[in-house]
This record gives C-alpha cells, sequence and structure tokens, in this order.
C-alpha cells in the first residue's frame, strides 16, 4: 500500500504540490490525471524518492521514505520499479544487457540463471528476439516494453509508469495499455500510472485521481469519473474532447 | 547597461566556482566512501582506463613529441645567448630533461586529458542525465556514483602517471631528434646531460602532479556532467564548462604542488 499524506514541493517560489493526500491499495491500479505540467512526473517521482518533497510523508509497504537516506531508500527501490516517459534505456548497453543489470547488481545469480530470468521478463513484453539489438535501433513502442522488462526484472511489488503511451500510435499505445493491465492482474503489483491521456486511464484503471491545482481534486472509480459532474474533472475531460473534435 | 554588470557578473562566477567546488568535494567523499564496490565493478574500470588511458595514446604522442622538440630548440637559442655554443650544447640534455619532468609532460598531458576525457566525460554523463539515465539507476538501487563516478575517477587517476611516464620518454625522444639531427649534439653528449643531471625527485614531482591532475579531471568531469540540465544545450556548456574547469584546476594545482615540492 501506498499512502500520501499533505505532501508539498515546490521549484524556487512556484508551488506545484500543495497539499496531496491519497491512498493506493495493494495490488490496485491507480491512474493519475491532470494537465500537463501540474506536477503528475514531480508526484510519481516523489514516490520513488527520485524528488526530495518539502512537506508531507509518503509511505510505500508500511515504510515513510520521506527522510530516508540513501542506503534505506535504496532498499526500498528494489520493490518499487519505474517505466519512464522516455524508457530512458542506457544506450551503450544492448536490451539484454540493460534488462540485466538490476540482477547483476543486486542478486548472486550466475549467468545461466540470470540468462533465464531475463528472457523470460523479454518474453512477457514480446521481445525475446530483440535481445541483442543496441536501444538506438529500436522503436519508440518497443523502448517502452523493454523499460517495463527492465523494470519487472526484480519483480517489484510496486510499479510507476510515466506517461506510458505518450508520443506512440494508437496501436502501439493499445498494447502497452494491455500489457500494463496484463502485468498489474498476473503479478498483482500496485500499480500508479500518471497519463493525460483518458483512453489509456480507462483500459489500465482501478480508479482515477485527477491532480489539479497541486492537490488531488478528485478520486474514484472508472466509472464515477466518467459520470461525474466535478466541474475541474469535466473542464478535463470536456477539454480533450473538444481537442478531439477539432482535430478530425 | 547596469553600472554594476561587471560587479555582478564576478559575483556570479565566484559563487558557481564555490558551488563547483563543494559538489567536487561531496563527491569525491562519496566516491572515497564506495570502496570495495569498484572490486565488483572492475570490469567498468578496466573498460574506462582503456577509453582515458590507451585511447589517448596517439594525442599524447603527438604533443608529447613536438613539446619536446621545441623545447629543445628554444633552450638552444636561449643558452646560445648567455653562454658559448659548446658550453650550451652540453647542458643542452639536462636542461630539457628536467623541464618535461617537472612541468612539461605533466602539465600538457594534464591539458590534453582535460580537452579529451574531462569534456568527454561531462557530455557523456550529462547527456545519460537528461536523457533520465541516471534517474533510471536511481530507480534500480543502482547508486550514479558508485556505477558511474567511481569507476571513471580511478581509471584518471591511475592512467594519468602511466601517460605521462610514456609522455616524458616521448619527449625526450622529440628533444633527442632535434638536438641531434637539426642542432649537431652528438647522442653521447645529449643522454650524458639527461643522465648526469638526473634527479629521481623530479620524476616523482611530475607523477605527483600527474595523480592531481588525472583523478582532478576525472572528478571534475563526472561531477559537471552529473549535475548537467536543459537538454541538448546543457549537455553543450558542461562539455565547455568541464574543459575550462579542468584546465583552470591544472594550473592552479600545478602552482601549489610547485610550491609544496620544490
Amino acid at each position: 500500500m501506498i499512502e500520501i499524506t499533505g505532501l508539498q514541493k515546490l521549484f524556487d517560489d512556484r508551488i506545484v504540490l500543495r497539499d496531496v493526500n491519497l491512498t493506493i491499495p495493494e495490488g490496485r491500479s491507480i491512474v493519475i490525471v491532470g494537465r500537463s505540467g501540474y506536477g503528475k512526473s514531480v508526484l510519481l517521482k516523489s514516490i520513488i524518492g527520485l524528488v526530495r518533497p518539502d512537506r508531507g510523508t509518503i509511505t510505500v509497504d508500511g515504510v515513510t521514505i520521506t527522510g530516508l537516506g540513501r542506503k534505506q531508500l535504496f532498499s526500498i527501490r528494489k520493490k518499487m520499479g519505474m517505466l519512464f516517459q522516455s524508457a530512458a534505456l542506457f544506450d551503450s548497453m544492448s536490451v539484454y544487457d540493460n534488462v540485466a543489470l538490476p540482477l547483476r547488481e543486486h542478486t548472486a545469480y550466475g549467468a545461466k540463471e540470470i540468462e533465464r530470468r531475463v528472457l523470460e521478463k523479454l518474453s512477457l513484453v514480446g521481445l525475446a528476439t530483440a535481445a541483442a539489438q543496441p536501444p538506438s535501433e529500436l522503436s519508440g513502442g518497443m523502448k517502452k516494453r523493454v523499460g517495463l522488462a527492465r523494470a519487472l526484472i526484480m519483480e517489484p511489488k510496486v510499479m510507476l509508469y510515466d506517461e506510458p503511451t505518450t508520443g506512440l500510435d494508437p496501436i502501439t499505445a493499445g498494447e502497452i495499455n494491455l500489457l500494463i493491465r496484463e502485468t498489474q492482474s498476473r503479478l498483482r503489483i500496485t500499480s500508479v500510472i500518471v497519463t493525460h491521456e483518458l483512453d489509456s486511464a480507462y483500459v489500465t484503471a482501478d480508479s482515477i485521481a485527477m491532480l489539479h491545482d497541486g492537490v488531488i481534486s478528485f478520486h474514484g472509480s472508472v466509472d464515477a469519473f466518467r459520470g461525474t459532474s466535478d466541474p475541474v474533472v469535466t473542464g478535463f475531460r470536456d477539454g480533450l474532447r473538444r481537442g478531439e473534435g477539432g482535430l478530425s | 547597461m547596469n553600472r554594476f554588470w561587471l560587479l555582478r557578473r564576478t559575483g556570479a562566477q565566484c559563487l558557481d566556482i564555490l558551488r563547483e567546488t563543494g559538489r567536487w568535494s561531496l563527491l569525491l567523499a562519496g566516491i572515497l566512501g564506495s570502496g570495495l564496490s569498484l572490486l565488483k565493478h572492475r570490469r567498468l574500470v578496466l573498460e574506462q582506463m582503456l577509453k582515458i588511458g590507451v585511447n589517448s595514446i596517439p594525442l599524447v604522442s603527438v604533443v608529447s613529441i613536438f613539446t619536446g622538440a621545441v623545447s629543445a630548440w628554444q633552450a638552444a637559442y636561449q643558452f646560445e645567448g648567455i653562454m658559448s655554443r659548446n658550453m650550451a650544447m652540453n647542458f643542452l640534455g639536462a636542461a630539457v630533461s628536467a623541464a618535461i619532468f617537472i612541468e612539461l609532460a605533466p602539465v600538457l598531458t594534464g591539458l590534453v586529458i582535460a580537452g579529451r576525457v574531462g569534456a568527454s566525460l561531462a557530455a557523456e554523463l550529462g547527456s545519460m542525465k537528461v536523457t533520465e539515465q541516471i534517474d533510471a539507476l536511481e530507480t534500480l538501487a543502482i547508486d550514479p556514483v558508485r556505477y558511474l563516478a567511481a569507476p571513471r575517477f580511478t581509471a584518471g587517476l591511475t592512467m594519468m602517471p602511466v601517460l605521462v611516464v610514456y609522455a616524458d620518454l616521448v619527449a625526450h625522444f622529440g628533444a633527442f631528434v632535434v638536438a641531434h639531427f637539426l642542432l649537431g649534439v652528438s647522442a653521447a653528449t645529449f643522454f650524458d646531460g639527461v643522465r648526469n643531471h638526473f634527479i629521481v625527485h623530479n620524476v616523482f614531482s611530475g607523477l605527483v602532479k600527474a595523480l592531481v591532475f588525472g583523478g582532478g579531471t576525472a572528478l571534475i568531469g563526472c561531477s559537471i556532467g552529473l549535475h548537467t540540465s536543459g537538454g541538448a544545450e546543457g549537455v553543450g556548456s558542461s562539455t565547455i564548462k568541464a574543459f575550462v574547469y579542468s584546465s583552470g584546476f591544472i594550473l592552479v594545482f600545478d602552482y601549489i604542488l610547485a610550491m609544496l615540492l620544490f
């Protein structure tokens, strides 16, 4: 379970997160939506300790991570995985080495066992045949899949996804959404997904939270999100619809 | 234009130097604290030794041979102004050799490494920073200081003395070629001068300088790279900054070490 209480984060004098309170039950998938630049990624990075909040607490799996030293933070991070918006693959390594790195660093497994686990995770994301390729030869969707395999290799209890489908074509985005959903239900991982794409949110979420003006202004089931008359949510939803209508 | 522009700019630059010095110190403390992780990452250390050391040999060779050559030519010109030609040629080997061991090989190799390695480390790590690869390492519970900075620092620290010893030899060869073929100094006269005035302390001081310059350049390149922000433009700025600060570091510490060692 992840519990966020009274979280505040300022960059210079700009308040990005004002007072975020959110509880994410174990094994559930929550999607955090909101406009670009409204602090969704900052919230996600705060959960894994990449961003230090100015005030408030975050508890992951019973451990309050805010204020932890590096060593303790690293030990908590071994239970978590994160998929970056850009996938953030190590471009000096092959796909195989990208996925194998955490095992080489944190376990005493031999080469055979590492190979078995890496190929198992690459098969899970449908990329076992791309193991020898460098990241520069992969498409955007393939990079995200490798990033997902790398994040899952240590079998985390919590997965964080930062804009997992942004910049992908609709078919690839749909595949990634299904992969996230499958991973979550098959491995019973607690998932936190940040996106501004509602199509993605509706597929991957058990519940949806709306981050607006530095606070969680709405949190409820997918149906509740679709049906609410909350002006902030409807503005976001309808704004998107208008945008789509304008483009077509 | 604001009349305090120069004052503000100077103040901002001083603050930047202080901030950078603080970052280098913290990074050095982190690297020294990484201890035995270097054994685990010995393959990475060897890779960096290859990149920093072996791959620098062609450039160091060119710089060293011409350094030796020009120093022999200049020394001959200056000696001829104050003593007879015969006496000048007797001292040529000794004078050039001391200059190479103490100053020319460590400082010029240091500046070459600052340009080639310091800047490339900043660009490499800076590029990893702006593409979130450093953050990715953090989320995988891998410490970037231990995994990236410590092997690079160790390689810089250990390969720089090796390069300076190599530069010493090549520069002597360059000086001998000019002395023998252009100035008419016999091999025996040149190398007798080198041998008769050879002082171990000169070589030792050059190696101490090499250790400090190599470690400092790698440290500065890694620190600036790890604190890069602002996309491709930020990587470009970091590359320039790493070369400027590394060069400044080498020149300032050359003076400090000269005061301490002689």
